[in-house]
């Protein structure tokens, strides 16, 4: 089944993975994204994430309906986490499952990718020397002012 | 564009009472991440005129001053939890959220 959600708590990899995989399966994927230790050679002790989470919650239901509807399988699932995150632990998973790999490979990373360009999430880089700092982000698609307007 | 301009507001430091031609519509305006940070609030309910549009809003409250005059001039936002361009039109009790760069994963 499609499946998606934004957590407050850890993330559970095995439940994740439990909403995908049918018999005639023959590929499971699961991608994990994770906090690093640095950012642009900035040595980085955590990460708080924000989301919007009313709209967050439905953008990525229908990430996820797209990716599935892409490879014509009905089972995949993702779990965005946000709050405070530190060192390693992960921030979104991303479980698919399709007759063979390409296609499973195909609906992860267009879930990862989409996810980048219009969730509403933010996150806060924490460094060693106590600074924070908003990461730098991606203007989502549809979402700014646009140069022709109706009747100009 | 520019007939657009002609209705706008102009907005003086005091809290002077503004007149609208028509009912004034509220609307909700949310900010995230950094434009929380830089404005020191999540939600502000505005008063617009009847007609407004995104655009208006976010002109609205650019000409407060500082903070609000850092705000870009063309943000990302969202109506009501969908991803909105700036010439769409605002009605009474929208949910106006002022989106900065996205940055998930």
């Amino acid at each position: 089944m499609v499946h998606a959600a934004v957590v407050h708590d850890p993330i559970d990899n095995a439940s994740v993975l439990s909403h995908v995989g049918a018999p005639e399966d023959g590929a499971m994927l699961l991608f994990l994204g994770m906090v690093r230790d640095h950012a642009d050679g900035r040595p980085v002790t955590g990460m708080t994430y924000e989301s919007y989470e009313e709209m967050a919650t439905p953008v990525l239901l229908e990430i996820a309906h797209e990716a599935a509807q892409r490879i014509g399988s009905d089972r995949v699932a993702v779990v965005h986490r946000v709050g405070d995150l530190t060192i390693g632990e992960v921030s979104v998973a991303i479980a698919v499952s399709s007759p063979h790999r390409a296609e499973a490979y195909d609906a992860s990373r267009y879930v990862i990718e989409e996810i980048k360009k219009r969730l509403p999430v933010w996150k806060k880089e924490h460094y060693s020397d106590g600074a924070r700092e908003w990461v730098e982000g991606t203007v989502p698609p549809g979402a700014g002012a646009t140069s022709l307007r109706p009747g100009d | 564009m520019l007939t657009r301009q002609t209705g706008s507001i102009h907005l003086k430091d005091s809290d002077t009472q503004h007149t609208f031609p028509g009912k004034p519509v509220s609307v909700q305006a949310l900010f995230f991440a950094a434009y929380r940070d830089l404005l020191g609030t999540k939600a502000l309910s505005v008063d617009l005129p009847d007609g407004a549009t995104v655009g208006d809003l976010v002109a609205e409250l650019r000409g407060r001053g500082a903070p609000f005059d850092a705000l870009p001039a063309e943000p990302a936002v969202a109506v009501n939890r969908a991803y909105a361009l700036h010439h769409e039109q605002l009605s009474a009790g929208d949910e106006v959220a002022f989106i900065p760069p996205v940055a998930g994963g």
